[in-house]
């Protein structure tokens, strides 16, 4: 082919110009790819590596450590491929410590450092674990579906794998956990693993025999100027609503097993209210109730109750909770119908509201105002909360929540609210503070949460994965709770004794003392004795013990099934075979005062701290061998166990044990057994009088 | 340069290229004669053949974009695992680990919506010259299977980095199948090897991305080209078939 004419310059005019072109931009990509910014970090830590070299061999590494990509590979979880320590060079180094970011070591948590190559960082964090850009591996690019999680929210990722509503040492997100099953989200909303949630609110059934209409609606408007402390949220409903929600609980007919009208106990004449008030401290009711806020607070305030219920159903109640709900925590005290008489009078007499409306006579509404009654009563999710005679049409009126902490931001419906940022975080947060700021015609109530309250919900929110982590990574719920078996299940169900103790590992978390090895713990005599008349063990606690007035023969059957049966075999029983020596248990002494300064907690005499236990007649109370056992480290037998754990050898602990069981009883015991007055005692002046 | 006699004499040179080297009219022949790429190409083309304004080139830019595809295509295989969660961080690899792997992808990416393109232009320079006339007519047909082949292509390779934009791409695609009745729904199953847009309709569009579909578009340029000569050369604007038919 000849090369000359006016067409053929011009295609070699082409060819040369595009192939220029073309090797320009050829050479923009090599370029780029020599530029990377982890390049940068990682000859700049090199230099800081250098200069902070104290020996040889840390030089030599320097010097040897290469550019190039690194990364944490998890095979076992979900092929996770982390590059963030292509930058985050230090997160193992603490010679880095007080170095900028992306420099500095990561700080102490229960899985760093040490897990770092079980965990990675993504799976806590967030962000993009492939990426090695900054704007990319932070996920802060468009429709990243996992954007990292703000520091302050870090916590909410323990909860993937942790599977329990108790985080160790992520308190934040427990709280959230524990919050969001006690207000009831699981009602409304489905969270896959929560499907069995029941609620803490009462049956709405026998409703006309224990309150009047006036109080229902009042109640309804707004239920926290009633009671600040419910958790029961302002559904703002009109007047009108609330009027036909009222009349459409008016309209259900009252519980045919509570005929109070000719109970025998509800029907008791008139009462002693002097004599309640001394049987409502003597019972300590604000160990678990509140009066005016002062109390425990598990259990509701009872300010304003004697302008609510009806007194032919508190007499009733009194005398056997159990049988007006079955589940509830509270226990049942061994009331006599006068007892149960007096107590409602005097609650009747003391605990009134002047706010509360007074009590009107009965309502009989039109059946159309009771049916949309009914129809505001479902379509606002009432009964995703209260039941009805044991009937609940599983509301779920809200949307289902599983996974909701792996929604993209671009799915969420922000409506009016321009003002958030376009972040998960703060979208569940406001949703969970003004639910219906987003649009009109949302259905969620609002429930007033504190800002603290919000945080630790929004944690909780952000730690609902959209898929289960590997098996292998999960830390599941306890599999199967403690049954207390027999007759000592019995007896544990009547009493509640585990709405506030532990057994097992399961129940109520009032009380400092788990009953798991009581029998290893106390003595079976002291035990059927404290049941009788429960003494003050722990001064500066206000949550006591009450006196549940078991009869002779169930006291004795529960301290014998402890000491059978409610043992730990790591415990020994006795260490001392015979009286200890006096030289150890004089040496005991000292370490006791002199050595370990035990008497800043504990109190002996009236002479010391209050913090922990009393240790009057301690011998009496505890067995050798638990003391023994719980001197050689305290965690060891409650992880959250306040007492040092001080390292002591087998000849100091045996020592102390001997002192601290020779301790001698402020009162002795027979006396205490042969008084019917509760014995004063340094805790009890401090108890709180209504 | 010239080569030694003695090699170009030597059993195996004559083993490889039959002919000789010598000028004469019976070698020129047989160059063509046996030579792959001559053999689709026309021994002799006309001076005013080569001038922009007669293809504008589209035929020949849409073949060498494909030769570029297929390169990019085997080197970006090699990076690549047909299955579900791999497949998209695969993607990730090529983005931030593989040196230049995004200029690989993009290498891969852009002459394919430019095949497209030029596919489409090169049938419309085709119909706007009448080149679709007989003698041509049954070149305009493989030219317009190699249209859908293309298009096929583009879509197939559109599943492949399993993101959301490929598999609601995907999803509503075959969607648009199902809706033709009766065959609409097996058609669908065919194509996904399922009724969901998964594992296996990836499989599936992996197999026919990189195997199936360039084979057979590799077959039917063959043909193009050759029935490109064969129907008489190129053709041109204003001209129509029967008119050239005698020049060729």
């Amino acid at each position: 082919m000849s090369a000359t004419g006016p067409s053929s310059h011009r295609l070699w005019l082409w060819f040369s110009v595009s192939s220029v072109v073309f090797l320009v931009v050829l050479a923009v990509s090599p370029i780029k790819d020599y530029f990377r910014e982890y390049r940068r970090y990682q000859n700049e830590y090199r230099e800081r590596l250098l200069h902070s070299a104290v020996s040889l061999k840390q030089l030599k590494q320097a010097r040897a450590s290469a550019v190039g990509v690194r990364q944490i590979w998890l095979p076992a979880l979900d092929n996770h491929v982390d590059r963030c320590v292509s930058c985050h060079l230090g997160v193992e180094e603490p010679r880095m410590a007080g170095a900028p970011e992306p420099f500095r070591p990561h700080p102490r948590t229960p899985h760093t450092p040490g897990d770092l190559d079980r965990f990675g960082c993504v799976a806590c964090h967030q962000g993009q674990g492939r990426a090695t850009t900054v704007a990319e591996a932070h996920g802060r690019v468009r429709d990243w579906r996992s954007p990292i999680l703000p520091v302050r929210y870090t916590e909410a990722a323990c909860g993937r794998c942790h599977l329990g509503d108790t985080v160790p040492e992520a308190s934040l997100l427990s709280e959230g956990r524990t919050l969001m099953t006690r207000v009831g989200c699981f009602g409304c909303h489905k969270v896959a693993g929560h499907e069995v949630w029941k609620s803490e609110a009462p049956d709405l059934a026998g409703l006309s025999q224990k309150t009047h209409p006036a109080w229902l609606a009042a109640w309804i408007r707004s239920p926290r100027s009633l009671r600040p402390s419910t958790w029961m949220p302002d559904f703002q409903l009109t007047a009108g609503e609330i009027d036909s929600v009222v009349a459409f609980l008016w309209s259900r007919p009252p519980r045919a097993d509570l005929d109070l009208d000719s109970d025998s106990v509800a029907v008791v004449s008139k009462g002693d209210a002097d004599r309640g008030k001394l049987l409502f401290s003597v019972s300590r009711c604000i160990s678990c109730h509140t009066v005016e806020g002062k109390g425990n607070g598990s259990a509701p305030e009872l300010s304003g109750v004697g302008s609510k219920v009806t007194r032919r159903w508190l007499v009733a109640f009194l005398a056997d909770p159990q049988r007006f709900y079955p589940d509830t925590k509270m226990p049942r005290y061994g009331f006599s119908a006068r007892d149960a008489a007096d107590l409602a009078d005097y609650m009747l007499q003391e605990f009134t509201d002047s706010s509360a409306p007074a009590p009107a006579p009965g309502l009989h509404s039109a059946d159309r105002v009771v049916q949309a009654g009914e129809a505001i009563f479902r379509r606002a999710g009432c009964n995703g909360c209260h039941q009805i005679g044991g009937q609940s049409n599983g509301a779920a009126i809200g949307p289902e929540l599983t996974g909701i902490a792996d929604k993209p931001v671009g799915r969420l419906d922000f409506g009016r609210r321009s003002d958030l940022p376009r972040a998960l975080p703060d979208w569940l947060a406001a949703k969970v503070t003004n639910p219906r700021s987003f649009r009109d015609g949302l259905k969620m109530p609002r429930f007033g949460f504190t800002e603290h309250e919000t945080e630790a919900l929004t944690m909780a929110l952000l730690s609902m994965g959209r898929a289960p982590v590997p098996v292998a990574y999960q830390v599941p719920v306890r599999e199967a709770a403690y049954t207390p078996p027999g007759r000592f299940g019995e007896l544990v169900r009547r009493y509640r004794c585990m709405s506030c103790h532990q057994i097992g590992g399961t129940g109520g978390d009032l009380s400092t003392a788990p009953l798991t090895a009581e029998g290893s713990k106390v003595r079976e005599s002291w035990l059927a004795d404290y049941l009788r008349l429960p003494t003050t063990v722990r001064p500066i606690l206000e949550e006591r013990m009450i006196p549940l007035q078991m009869p002779d023969e169930q006291r004795a059957f529960i301290a014998s099934f402890a000491e059978n049966v409610l043992r730990d075999d790591r415990i020994p029983g006795e260490i001392f075979p015979a009286a200890p020596a006096p030289e150890e248990v004089e040496r005991g002494r000292k370490l006791f005062h002199e050595r370990y300064g035990c008497q800043a907690c504990h109190m002996i005499g009236g002479k010391g701290g209050y913090y922990g236990p009393l240790l009057d007649g301690a011998g009496q109370r505890l067995k050798t061998g638990w003391i023994y056992s719980w001197l050689k480290g305290p965690q060891r037998w409650r992880a959250d166990a306040r007492e040092p754990d001080y390292g002591l050898d087998d000849a100091d602990a045996r020592a102390l044990t001997a002192y601290v069981a020779s301790i001698p009883p402020l009162t002795p015991p027979h006396g205490a057994a042969t008084s019917a007055k509760p014995a004063i005692r340094p805790g009890v002046a401090r108890e709180r009088q209504p | 340069m010239k080569l030694p006699e003695s090699l170009i004499e030597s059993r195996v040179w004559r083993s490889i290229v039959r002919h000789g080297i010598r000028a004469t009219n019976r070698n020129r022949v047989m160059a063509v004669m046996e030579s792959l790429v001559l053999h689709l190409h026309p021994a002799r083309v006309r001076r005013r053949s080569l001038e922009a304004s007669r293809t504008y080139f589209l035929g020949a830019i849409s073949l060498i974009l494909f030769a570029i595809l297929t390169a990019t295509g085997l080197l970006l295989m090699l990076y690549y695992h047909p299955s579900v969660p791999q497949a998209y961080d695969d993607m990730k690899e090529l983005q931030f680990t593989v040196s230049n792997g995004m200029f690989l992808r993009n290498l891969h990416r852009w002459p394919a919506h430019a095949m497209v393109i030029v596919v489409f232009l090169h049938m419309l320079r085709v119909f706007y010259h009448r080149a679709y006339r007989p003698p041509r007519e049954f070149n305009w047909v493989i030219g317009v299977v190699l249209l859908l082949l293309t298009l096929l292509l583009s879509y197939t390779g559109y599943l492949l980095p399993w993101d959301q934009l490929a598999f609601w791409a995907v999803s509503v695609g075959t969607n648009m199948v199902k809706a033709m009745p009766l065959l609409g729904p097996p058609i669908r199953f065919l194509l996904l090897g399922g009724n969901v847009v998964g594992e296996n309709a990836l499989l599936r569009f992996y197999v026919l991305h990189c195997v199936m579909l360039p084979l057979a578009i590799m077959f039917l340029v063959a043909l193009h080209l050759w029935r490109v000569r064969k129907d008489g050369g190129l053709a041109g604007a204003g001209r129509t078939g029967r008119s050239e038919r005698g020049e060729a």
